[in-house]
């Protein structure tokens, strides 16, 4: 490829700029040599999307803040209040992207700018630290996997119930029950239910409302920034900030709230990283075209015979969260199976993961969860409310990660994005 | 004459309605009313539901469809949430399989409302739906819009969704004439549908002066792929801007990966292996791994060669992504080729090419990673540990014992993680075996594998290490005893604890014995031996004994502690007291209790405190005893810091007295933090296991903590679950937060009112509204008035209602609630008017002033809470009674009594004001209606109970008497059941009734005259909810529930003393039961009875197909009215009225 660029003086300057930066700020450890980590060797970062969010993610440690980035000018303002001097604000994330200071790029923005914004950000260069839930649309999430992978980039999803802190209402962490799934105690094929009674709450009061009005847009917001690769809708202060999760236009109510929390653990106990389910069937009132409602019931099926059941009324009372041929598994460890606790401590562990984000960016080691099981799990998400939205049967190719004769549902995998954005 | 005509008529077609489903005669209903009918209907409740709903549409036909269409509104301009539920279950029901035909109907139904609608949003949501169900026939259609500057995106998208070769020309065709906003949306969708044609058409845009059209132009070029567009992706670097310039080389190889897939994979080729030789800056270090990503994927195994070589790269990610590459060539040949290369690199490299074999999963590299395992170099040998693990598995386990044998921490834990990850039964003989000769680091990691897998078996080699000549050692084996050692290991334990003074040491023992001791099966012995070797025990070691007792409990373990309480040892007396804090069970409790009130010593007080506290909110003891119990402890605490643990453990006691208690402190600075939390815990619902509290005292204990609580996540949760309260007691909201919706201005006063005509009065009206919206403003979820305008009022009239609105005034501050047009419940400042607010103000006969004066202060918000009923007030101020039942006077005509009916007004006293959280709540009046109303005849129902008589009614007459056009119980004079004489099968039957505390009856369907009803027929629950006497009742059997069988929603009664309204339709095997506007119950009796009914027992009556409607006596004063009935799909009947006419 051609290399030779017209240098302007406005170019002469940067370039200038962002060669000693080099010598000063960039890692150490990207020049390779061995295992070389001098105590100046300071990982930095950006935070793109500084809403409530975003601004509880300014102070993580391990990287350095340089810049945030909003289009929301309060958002803005009160970001850099709380970061302190020496933090640059930006509008677009472009200009973000192109600073080749930083290293890390935090993407706490509303779900819909995710993928935009972490394919970008791969190709930049930028290892990436997303929030959940990964992505709005299946198609979203493959693009995602291949630009991080494709770039050598390393990529966190913030949920970490797979490998830290207690599995929300389970009342353990999720590694016993991994070991005991692995050691195939229960049996299988296993049957998991996801509810309140075994553990995990589902907030349906993420929904949208209906017949909005139009109303002014502030000046403080970019809405048409805001919607970026969304469809274009009037705005109304309910489609954005904290309550933009009741529209499936930029994400999808309860189950894109906490479905991540709760299924991406399940993906890991079932060893089911590299798959998605087969047949998914959902019961619920039917959805608005433009908001998200709530749900009875979802199941979803593996190709093993593998079962997830998403129980939103809490129906089942005897449910158990892991029920297998052989035995099952309720709530804060309970089992049908005796001396659990002495059957656990002879089995062997899982392998290893890599639960420190920073080390694994300064080894090159994927994170815990990454943009490949992230995206399988997000699948669980997005195939969810793909059926609740059509209110079918649908079955699932999880290699092509395409339905099964249904067109309409395939054109939900990949919605074309507004322009000029693109994936 | 005239009017009866059409009454029949309008029954005619009733009647013909209902028939026609079931005789399939012809539906005469125009196309708008079929319409109409069915959009009432949505949304559907369920998938079934809304394809049966989609299809009565779809039956309509075009016509039908475009009736739907026709009626959407644009945003903002009325209410179509119907009509946008009704035309998507379209968009989805069509796209079933094997329903072409009707979706070809629906897409070009749509096609033809697309062009009559006018508004821009609209014909947006129409086009959306085509993007879901569109297919060719849409693309022409669709094309006039991308000349639209609103709609050529949303038409984009749906062509894009289409995606046929029609689609990408109509993109092509429309592309020149475009503007340029739409030029970009096409270029980019071209580039998208990868339109080879497009090519020749955009290139000149590249050089465009509009970067958006320049930066869609390269993107669209690389992503086709053309080799034609080569050498402009190969030069985007010299466009002048750096975002494009940093973008190059992302296009450049998305540019190579599309001509690989077209099949110039030599091509691809060359353009990766120039960029992996050209981007060598640490900044670009994604540049090589995508070109060498790429490389590999267009050519496979020929580029291997690349990915070795790769691992000569200074560029540490290029290489990780080598390595993770490597999977992709597999066999002996490439482990061979990898092994050779680690001679080549530096040791780093080494360590990274070795894990990569380790999880290669080929054995062949098994003697390198054994080799590895000796290196000189430590970062091998780590590296090699878990590589070598995973490959070969429990065959390599004794090599991997041996890199135990080291005294580096780092090798020895990880070769500890690599061991933990083989079961017990491979694992432990090794780590036995071994264990003698290991270096004492070693044998740490060693003991502590042994007791982490339980292996109680070789306790005794754990035992031999605590007498080993190295500390760490001697720790990790008496930690290890804690997972290992039997019930008969006890002795030597506390042998052990003896003998033991080191602190750490102690605490180890201590565990251990713990353990041990509880193996034993019978709790009384567990403390035994402990107690025992206690007695022969003197000084400071008596401590260590008394500690572990907590952790074992017993009887005689507990006198044991009690009696130690008292001694005059103090160091002694003081473990007694904090081992009795941590106490097992509720035993310690009592004792706990006579510490607390008797003892000085305040240390010894907190420990009793919190041992109790704990100790009773863990018992099984009834809410209403831990509540007594705690607050006894209540009142003695003398420390703050006692108080607020009390008030800390309240918080698990969930009840309503619970509550009143806790909010007694939300007043006082020292507790009101933690009372508000406690508040919110007590009255708040847990997730999945409990409702919360209801009632308006919880409401109004609730905002008051809300200003006490500091994290706004919870704020919002407690208003939240207000809101909740208040819309299942039937609130609705007055304010919605955002606008003046529901308001209007004031014109004049009742009586100028009335003397004008409807014209003047619309244009009063109008100026009113136009005024009003100068000074009242919705701000940030508060109603707002400046001080200068008129009052506001609600645009509904109200008869009977309850309302609650919270209120703020500044320091002189005036104000009032108008209640049906006329003033007032007053509101204002108390330091000019010492009365206070509340009083109805303008009372000249009755009562004027407030019971008491409870204002907050001024700047705060105050809640006031009214009712009004028949000519009466009574009025609650921040949750206290001002004005107790006291008749409201006339103010505009003091002669008369106060007006039936009218408007809510809050009003202007040319003082700024507040208000938030307005809800109203109607109460149906005493006299309501009796007798059907027009719609209800023209939809065939017929009044069960004539108002005056039981005509018509069987059973128990006399304990049921006609009154006042009421069906009343009295249980004086009888407390059976009151049957109709005629059966029903299939009906809608709607009635009132009015329930007196504790208050219980039924609803007996299809029933026999004689036998329980509940088991020979059906019985729909009649029964006050709230009553303290059914707080244990089982969910089939609260108001409502089909008793037995399918219990109902609770929470919508009315509260005691008010009419309520309900509907049973009974359709089936179908019941739904309607209670003040909300579905209780919905559900298929054979499915709730099968395979057994809820409550196990038979019920026979489940089986009728028809019977007796009628009132099941349980000795409770109950009242009804208004009983009317429609049967539904009685053919014969329908058929003799037709015969009549």
């Amino acid at each position: 490829m051609t290399r030779k660029k017209p240098i302007t003086r406005r170019d002469f300057i940067k370039h200038t700029i962002s060669a000693t930066a080099a010598l000063t700020i960039v890692p150490r450890y990207i020049l390779g040599g061995a295992g070389y980590t001098a105590p100046s060797d300071q990982l930095t970062k950006a935070v793109i999307g500084v809403g409530s969010m975003g601004r509880g993610h300014l102070h993580y440690p391990g990287a350095k803040l340089l810049a945030v980035c909003d289009v929301d000018e309060n958002h803005l303002n009160m970001a850099q209040k709380i970061a302190g001097p020496g933090v640059a604000a930006y509008k677009d994330f472009r200009e973000v992207l192109e600073r080749s200071d930083i290293d890390i790029v935090h993407i706490p923005t509303p779900p819909h700018w995710h993928a935009l914004i972490a394919v970008a950000a791969a190709e930049a260069g930028k290892d990436i630290w997303c929030e959940k839930p990964m992505t709005r649309t299946i198609g979203e999430g493959q693009k995602i996997v291949e630009a991080v992978q494709k770039n050598g980039r390393i990529f966190r999803l913030n949920t970490w119930f797979r490998f830290r802190g207690q599995f929300y209402g389970f009342g353990t962490t999720v590694k016993p029950i991994k070991k005991l799934v692995q050691s195939g105690v229960l049996g299988w094929p296993l049957k998991i239910t996801v509810s309140g009674i075994t553990g995990f709450d589902w907030k349906f009061y993420w929904s949208g409302e209906t017949n909005i009005k139009p109303e002014p847009v502030p000046k403080e917001l970019d809405y048409d920034f805001w919607l970026g690769p969304a469809p274009y809708k009037p705005y109304n202060k309910h489609r954005v900030h904290g309550t933009f999760r009741g529209y499936w236009d930029y994400d999808g109510g309860g189950l894109g709230d906490m479905g991540m929390h709760y299924l991406d653990p399940v993906q890991y106990i079932l060893d089911k990283d590299d798959t998605s389910p087969v047949e998914i069937e959902a019961d619920c009132p039917q959805q608005h075209p433009d908001a998200c409602g709530s749900w009875r019931r979802i199941q979803l099926k593996y190709a093993d015979g593998c079962e997830i059941i998403l129980d939103g009324e809490n129906k089942d009372k005897d449910a158990a969260f892991i029920e297998g041929p052989d035995g099952k598994l309720f709530k804060g460890l309970e089992s049908d199976i005796p001396n659990l606790k002495e059957k656990l401590a002879t089995l062997p562990e899982p392998e290893p993961q890599v639960t420190d984000f920073i080390k694994a960016v300064r080894t090159r080691k994927k994170f815990a969860l990454n943009e490949e099981n992230g995206h399988r799990s997000c699948t669980i998400v997005n195939l969810s409310k793909i059926a609740v939205r059509l209110g079918r049967p649908l079955r699932f190719d999880p290699d092509k990660q395409r339905f099964i004769n249904d067109v309409e549902a395939n054109r939900l995998i990949a919605q074309p994005m507004r322009a000029p954005w693109h994936l | 004459m005239k009017n009866n005509k059409k009454t029949i008529l309008i029954l005619i077609t009733a009647v013909l309605l209902a028939s026609s489903l079931v005789m399939g005669q012809e539906d005469v209903r125009t196309l708008k009313t079929k319409v109409v009918d069915t959009l009432a209907k949505f949304p559907a409740q369920n998938t079934a539901e809304r394809d049966k709903l989609a299809s009565e549409l779809i039956q309509l036909g075009q016509e039908g469809i475009q009736e739907v269409c026709r009626m959407l509104v644009p945003p903002g301009t009325g209410d179509d949430t119907r009509v946008r539920f009704a035309l998507n279950a379209l968009s989805v029901y069509v796209h079933r399989a094997g329903a072409e035909q009707e979706r070809g109907i629906y897409a070009r139904t749509l096609l033809k409302a697309l062009e009559s609608q006018k508004d821009s949003e609209v014909k947006a949501f129409l086009i959306r739906q085509l993007q879901l169900v569109g297919k060719n026939e849409s693309v022409k259609p669709l094309r006039i819009f991308l000349k639209d500057k609103r709609l050529c995106e949303p038409a984009t998208q749906a062509l894009l969704a289409i995606r046929t070769p029609e689609a990408e020309k109509a993109l092509l065709r429309s592309f020149r004439s475009a503007s340029e906003t739409n030029r970009i949306t096409i270029i980019k969708a071209l580039g998208e549908l990868r339109s080879k044609a497009a090519v020749k058409k955009i290139t000149r845009y590249v050089s465009s002066r509009n970067e958006k059209l320049r930066h869609v132009t390269l993107y669209a070029l690389a992503n086709i792929g053309d080799p034609k567009s080569e050498k402009i992706l190969d030069s985007i670097s010299l466009a002048s801007s750096s975002y494009e310039r940093a973008k190059a080389p992302s296009l450049y190889l998305l540019y190579a990966q599309r001509l690989a897939e077209s099949g110039k994979k030599q091509q691809c080729a060359r353009i990766c292996r120039n960029l992996i030789k050209n981007y060598t800056s640490p900044h670009e270090s994604n540049v090589p791994c995508l070109a060498l990503s790429i490389l590999v994927n267009a050519i496979g195994e020929r580029a291997f060669g690349d990915l070795l070589s790769s691992m000569e790269n200074p560029n540490k990610e290029l290489r990780s992504r080598a390595i993770e590459l490597a999977g992709t060539v597999q066999g002996e040949y490439a482990t061979a080729q990898w092994i050779k290369k680690m001679t080549e690199v530096p040791t780093e490299t080494q360590a990274e090419i070795i894990t990569m074999l380790g999880y290669r999963n080929d054995t062949a590299a098994l003697p390198t990673l054994l080799q590895a395992l000796k290196s000189d170099e430590k970062i091998i040998r780590l590296a090699a540990i878990p590589a070598l693990a995973h490959l070969g598995g429990s065959d390599v386990l004794p090599e991997l014992f041996t890199s135990l044998y080291t005294d580096q921490a780092d090798e020895i834990n990880t070769t500890k993680q690599v061991l933990k990850r083989f079961p017990s039964i491979e694992v432990i003989p090794g780590v036995v075996k071994i264990l003698e000769e290991m270096p004492p680091l070693a044998q740490v990691a060693l003991i502590e594998i042994l007791s982490e897998r339980l292996a109680k078996e070789h306790v005794d080699t754990v035992f031999a290490q605590i007498n080993s000549d190295h500390e760490s050692v001697r720790l990790a084996a008496l930690a290890g005893l804690e997972n290992l050692a039997s019930e008969k290991d006890l002795p030597h334990l506390i042998k052990i604890l003896l003998e033991t003074q080191d602190i750490t040491k102690i605490s180890l023992a201590q565990n251990a014995v713990v353990a041990s001791a509880n193996l034993i099966t019978d709790p009384e012995k567990r403390t035994g031996l402990i107690l025992e070797t206690l007695e022969e025990t003197t000084g400071a070691k008596r401590v260590d004994l008394l500690r572990p007792l907590a952790k074992i409990g017993g009887k005689n373990a507990l006198q044991t502690v009690i009696a130690e309480t008292k001694t005059e040892n103090p160091i002694i007396q003081d473990a007694a007291v904090s081992t009795l804090a941590e106490w097992p069970d509720i035993s310690a409790a009592e004792e706990l209790f006579n510490i607390y009130s008797t003892t000085k010593k305040q240390e010894h007080r907190l420990f009793a405190i919190q041992g109790y506290v704990r100790l009773v909110i863990e018992s099984e003891l009834a809410p209403e005893k831990k509540l007594r119990k705690l607050k006894e402890t209540l009142d003695i605490a003398a420390e703050t810091e006692e108080k607020n643990h009390i008030l800390k453990g309240l918080g698990s006691v969930k009840t309503l007295n619970s509550l009143r208690l806790v909010a007694a402190y939300l007043g006082n600075q020292d507790f009101q933090a933690q009372a508000a939390i406690t508040v919110a815990e007590i009255a708040l619902p847990q997730p999945g296991t409990m409702r919360g509290l209801f009632g308006a005292e919880v409401i109004s204990v609730l905002k008051k903590s809300v200003g006490l609580i500091e994290d706004s996540y919870e704020q919002e949760r407690i208003e939240k679950y207000i809101s909740t309260i208040l819309e299942q007691g039937g609130f609705v909201s007055l304010f919605n937060g955002k606008d003046l919706s529901g308001w209007k201005g004031l014109v004049g006063n009742p009586i100028s009112r009335a003397k004008m005509t409807t014209e003047e009065l619309t244009k009063a009206q109008e100026e009113a509204d136009l005024s009003m919206r100068e000074h009242w403003k919705a701000v940030d979820g508060i109603l707002v008035f400046d001080g200068k305008g008129e009052s506001l009022c609600t645009l509904k009239d109200y008869t009977d209602f309850e309302m609650l609105v919270d209120w703020k005034i500044e320091k002189h501050g005036d104000s009032g609630i108008y209640l049906r047009g006329s003033p007032q419940v007053q509101i204002w400042d108390p330091e000019q008017w010492p009365e206070g607010s509340g009083g109805l103000y303008n009372n000249k006969e009755g009562p004027s002033k407030p019971l008491k004066c409870v204002d907050n202060p001024i700047g705060e918000w105050s809640t006031l809470r009214i009712k009004m009923t028949g000519e009466t007030v009574t009025a609650y101020l921040n949750n206290v009674l001002v004005v107790d039942n006291v008749v409201m006077e006339n103010y505009w005509e003091r002669y008369k009594p106060i007006y039936p009916v009218g408007q809510i007004e809050l009003q202007s006293h040319n003082s700024p004001l507040y208000f938030r959280n307005i809800f109203i709540r109607e109460i149906i009046p005493e006299k309501g209606a009796q007798g059907l109303t027009e719609q209800e005849t023209a939809e065939g129902f017929e009044l069960l109970f004539n108002g005056k008589d039981l005509t018509g009614w069987t059973g128990d007459t006399t304990g049921y008497v006609a009154e006042d056009g009421k069906i009343v119980i009295y249980p004086k004079r009888g407390s059976g059941n009151l049957y109709t004489e005629k059966e029903y099968s299939d009906f809608i039957l709607r009635f009132e009734f009015k329930l007196t505390p504790g208050a219980n009856n039924g609803l007996g369907i299809r029933a026999p005259l004689t036998g329980d009803a509940a088991y020979v027929g059906m019985e729909l629950q009649i029964l006050d909810n709230t009553a303290h006497i059914y707080k244990d009742l089982e969910p089939y059997q609260y108001h409502g529930s089909i008793y037995g069988i399918i219990p109902a929603k609770r929470g919508y009664l009315r509260p005691v003393g008010e009419w309520n309204y309900e509907e049973v339709i009974a359709k089936g095997r179908r019941i739904t039961v309607n209670l003040n506007g909300v579905t209780i119950v919905d559900a298929n009796i054979d499915k709730a009875s099968t395979p057994t009914t809820l409550d196990g027992k038979d019920h026979p009556g489940l089986k009728r197909e028809k019977g007796h409607i009628g009132f099941l006596g349980h000795g409770s004063h109950v009242e009804f009215r208004n009983i009317r009935i429609k049967e539904l799909n009685e053919i014969p009947r329908v058929l003799i009225f037709i015969y009549n006419l």
